[in-house]
């Protein structure tokens, strides 16, 4: 009996626990209702929030090619090995065979593996695809192979500045990557996937894809082999005569198509981190300076369009001649001389120049010198045009004239010089000059050369005049030296002295020597300026015919045999 | 004398009859979690496996054969009387002793606590059965102890249990497994409770308890993290990275299911890894993101009949032993129930504990699944002619 007592005791304070476990649970299911239906909202957001990422997916960049296709500028795919230290199991271990295998610092991989409040971290870059794809078989775990896009440049320092060179996230910073980005770059693809808590993005599973769209491939006018044949004489004459820079142009006189766009010293887009900012410049369209004699070509061909001059007419020269304030002297010559407008130029005379000038007047040299785009953008298709200087004539003093006559107190650049001179190649329209040939897309053109709009200049006959006087530099002038044998060479000399470091009058034995010119005469398809800045050595040797008319010559030859053969 | 034993043996022959009798209802409830289980592990393991596995199917299966061995110790185990249980008590608290000695001398940590035995074959989890040993042990202590009568819970039987136990949980908090000993505090409590002793004496065990956490503060057992814990509990948002994650993204998964799930293994927040342990510790948050309320209202539901089953079969059990054997089951279930499911839902905190039947495991599963044997057992000789039995106990 006392157990049966006992027993129905034991009963109560049994069911007395059930009923406060029925409470307990209740206050379970009071606490799921809060967070599976009051709050649900809140918990699902957050958990949708920390399981989905937006990923771009990056575009491949374009090519950019030269004429010919030769690639001057393509994609490659690079290999990256890092890891995530969260993942990695054995940091000791994997640490040393990672080391050995890429030739690492052990400790040092140790100590990134084992930093497990990062998710990420770089072990190395630039992995060979061999050694990437040996890491990839391990298939240790926490480390992981990334292919990553890098701009390279398999002509290095060939026709780089105008090439360009991309930042490490890949945006064109300069020359045609720059100016053609956004046909480069294509449109990057979106894709909003899941990730886990390691941030592993899931296959399979996304939401939102987009396909990424490849860049166009951009085809320049310029030819590789004529460019290196530019920067190599370039080279080579800077460093024989010490100068600072060196710069040529070759382009077609008829259609303005630019095929060298050269100059020296140069950079290695693929290390552009490791050269002055300076370099990065197109020397070509970005380099102004007074142009010294070969202005003079402007000069006549003005006047005889204005029909000022003609150029049988002649004129009795002073050794030097006084304009406003200013003494404009010949160089050489110490006595009086008769000279036809032809000879003017032929001889480079300083005196005929000015003589010619004056009889045009301010106004008319000025408009001229206006329409031959002079002080304007060319619209070339390239970053970094200069438009240089020329003053309005109504701002300019006495003597202003007679500096421009001979090319002073004016800056170009040396493409607005060549552009002006094309003018007499081309039978007198301007033309706007190209380095873009076309953009194709997958195979498709999307965008061509454009003409320009050719507008003219001087009319045939004066060009026809011109070029007859720049033809008789050359055979029996001050441009000899850039006469190929069997070529009819048209061309102009010019030595400038460089203006004052402080701005006043100009420096004796600091010169542009320039050159020039157009070939064949009868029918010109190379124009082609050759500007080197400061070449040093006596007074007799330093001038355009000596230093700048050689390497005119060798670039011009070259050219036209590349040109008839292909 | 000879009459006597006579009519036992006619007792005998009618236990027999009463051996297949089953409690259906818990039974069944049994067998439909542990499926249950199985099918949320699959769910939860199939798409991100732990450790280094291929198979996605593994952990299913080895659960599987776990409830496999399992129901066969259960129905195995209905051939012996549980009654031989009492007998042998001592060298089953002897066998408990060396287990969770030997653990901690040869066992391997994982995830801190020094909790498993690598027995070449298999790995097993000595304080997974020990739950089971020690309930038994505390059983026959507190129906019978020498010098007091079955039926009365006094000073004898209250010292040598609490003695029993306290060697126990000593030895797991070693470990250290801080969840394990709480579930057997509290399922000493419990059985204690349903023993009918002395109000006074839960008295003098909270003091000596509150006293013996003090001390453990104090001589560095118990550490500052482990109060942190409780910390998080009032403010979960302070602690998303540190030791609030768990719990922060349990409720993210939970919530995220809203009332009827995002559907079987489409549970994002276990699927890509977010909820840690989601197959062992954190099953329930899978059940909450992919089934919903309901689902998780169904996993509680068949567990409140599982613990109701429990504490029924103890209040109709025809001795003591049974009836706190049968009890302590239920205690050592319901324990784990409540902190575990109270953990993903932050009203308990975030300690180790398994939940019975859902939770990836072996030593888990096939323990509980030998306590719910005993429980059956006891149930199945329920009817035994209470005078009889009364002799049987006092004549041996």
């Amino acid at each position: 009996m006392i157990r049966e007592n006992n027993l129905k005791s034991n009963r109560k304070r049994i069911y007395f626990l059930f009923f406060l476990f029925l409470v307990a649970f209740g206050l379970v299911i009071y606490r799921l209702i809060s967070i599976q239906y009051i709050y649900a909202a809140k918990y699902k957001n957050y958990a949708e929030y920390q399981q989905k990422d937006e990923f771009i997916i990056n575009s491949k960049r374009g090519k950019i090619l030269d004429r010919n296709r030769v690639e001057l500028a393509i994609s490659l795919i690079e290999r990256t090995v890092y890891a995530n230290p969260k993942l990695v199991e054995d940091p000791e271990r994997e640490a040393e065979i990672l080391a050995e295998m890429l030739d690492l610092d052990a400790d040092e991989v140790r100590e990134k593996l084992e930093n497990r409040d990062l998710g990420f971290v770089y072990l190395k870059r630039k992995v060979s695809a061999e050694k990437a794809e040996a890491v990839g078989e391990l298939n240790l775990p926490g480390i992981y192979i990334q292919n990553e896009a890098e701009r390279y440049y398999p002509q290095g320092t060939l026709a780089a500045s105008v090439v360009g060179f991309v930042g490490l996230d890949g945006n064109g910073l300069s020359g045609v990557e720059l100016e053609y980005e956004k046909f480069l770059r294509g449109i990057d693809g979106k894709m909003v996937a899941e990730k886990d808590v390691f941030g592993n993005i899931i296959p399979g599973r996304e939401d939102v894809y987009i396909a990424p769209v490849d860049g166009a491939d951009v085809i320049l006018t310029i030819d590789s082999q004529i460019q290196y044949i530019a920067e190599k004489q370039l080279e080579e004459t800077v460093k024989k005569y010490n100068a600072l820079r060196g710069i040529a142009i070759v382009m077609n006189p008829r259609t303005g198509e630019i095929y060298s766009m050269a100059s020296y010293p140069g950079f290695d887009p693929n290390y552009y981190e490791e050269y002055q900012p300076e370099l990065y410049k197109i020397q070509g369209i970005s380099f102004t300076y007074e142009p010294g004699s070969t202005f003079k070509i402007v000069n006549v061909a003005s006047a005889l369009e204005g029909g000022y001059v003609e150029s049988d007419w002649e004129f009795n020269l002073p050794p030097s001649i006084k304009v406003g304030d200013k003494v404009i002297k010949e160089i050489f010559r110490t006595y009086n001389i008769n000279y036809s407008v032809k000879e003017i130029i032929q001889h480079s005379s300083n005196v005929g120049a000015v003589t010619i000038a004056l009889r045009m007047g301010e106004k008319a040299f000025w408009e001229s010198m206006k329409k031959f785009g002079f002080g304007e953008l060319t619209g070339i298709d390239l970053p970094g045009e200069e438009r240089g200087i020329l003053h309005n004539y109504k701002t300019w003093p006495a003597s202003m004239i007679g500096a421009l006559a001979i090319g002073q107190s004016i800056s170009v650049t040396p493409i607005q010089l060549l552009r002006a001179v094309c003018c007499v190649a081309n039978g007198g329209y301007l033309v706007t000059p190209r380095i873009i040939k076309e953009i194709r897309l997958g195979g498709n053109v999307i965008s061509s050369l454009e003409g320009g709009d050719f507008k003219e200049v001087i009319s045939k006959e004066t060009s026809e005049k011109v070029k007859e006087m720049m033809l008789a530099v050359v055979e029996d002038g001050t441009g000899t030296k850039a006469s190929i044998e069997g070529i009819k060479v048209c061309g102009k000399t010019g030595t400038a002295e460089k203006v004052n470091s402080n701005g006043i009058g100009y420096d004796e034995g600091r010169v542009i020597t320039s050159f020039i010119g157009f070939a064949p005469y009868e029918d010109p398809v190379i124009a082609t300026i050759v500007v080197i800045d400061e070449p040093q050595g006596s007074e007799n040797e330093i001038w355009g015919g000596t230093v700048a008319a050689p390497v005119f010559r060798e670039i011009t030859k070259f050219a036209l045999s590349r040109l008839n053969n292909s | 004398m000879v009459e006597f034993k006579k009519d036992l043996r006619i007792q005998e022959k009618k236990e027999k009859k009463l051996r297949i009798k089953f409690d259906f209802i818990l039974l069944s409830s049994v067998i439909l979690i542990s499926l249950f289980g199985i099918l949320m592990i699959y769910s939860a393991t199939r798409f991100s496996l732990p450790g280094e596995v291929d198979d996605p199917q593994y952990y299913m299966k080895r659960q599987a054969l776990f409830f496999g061995i399992g129901l066969a110790l259960l129905l195995l185990t209905q051939l012996i009387d549980y009654r031989k249980l009492k007998k042998y008590w001592l060298l089953i608290f002897g066998v408990n002793i060396v287990f969770l000695i030997s653990v901690l001398l040869f066992g391997y940590e994982v995830h801190g606590s020094k909790s498993w035995l690598d027995l070449k074959f298999t790995s097993v989890q000595p304080s997974e059965f020990s739950k089971i040993f020690m309930v038994i042990s505390v059983a026959a202590v507190l129906s019978r102890w020498r010098g007091e009568k079955e039926s009365k819970t006094g000073f004898k039987k209250v010292f040598f249990s609490l003695l029993i136990s306290f060697i126990t949980i000593i030895l797991i908090m070693l470990e250290p497994d801080y969840g394990t000993s709480l579930i057997f505090f509290l399922t000493y409590i419990g059985m204690l409770f349903i023993s009918g002793a002395n109000f006074l004496y839960f008295l003098g065990i909270l003091i000596l308890t509150l006293g013996g956490l003090v001390f453990g503060f104090k001589i560095g057992l118990i550490k500052q993290y482990h109060l942190d814990r409780l910390l998080v509990l009032i403010k979960p948002e302070v602690e998303k990275e540190g030791i609030g994650y768990n719990l922060f993204q349990s409720k993210l998964a939970i919530g995220s299911g809203e009332l009827w799930g995002k559907g079987l293994f489409l549970g994002k927040q276990t699927n890509l890894n977010y909820v840690p342990e989601h197959h062992t510790d954190f099953i329930f948050s899978v059940i909450g993101e992919e089934l919903g309320f309901f689902g998780a209202l169904l996993a509680i539901i068949l567990l409140t009949i599982i613990i109701w089953r429990c504490f029924y079969v103890s209040s109709v059990a025809s001795d003591r032993f049974g009836s706190l054997v049968s009890g302590g089951v239920g205690f050592i279930i319901l324990s784990q129930v409540f902190i575990n499911i109270g953990m993903t839902i932050g009203i308990m905190p975030i300690i180790g504990v398994p939940l019975p039947f859902l939770s990836y495991g072996g030593s888990n599963l096939i323990s509980v699944f030998l306590g719910i044997g005993i429980v059956e057992n006891v149930y199945a000789r329920r009817e035994m002619r209470r005078d009889y039995e009364i002799a049987y106990q006092e004549f041996y």
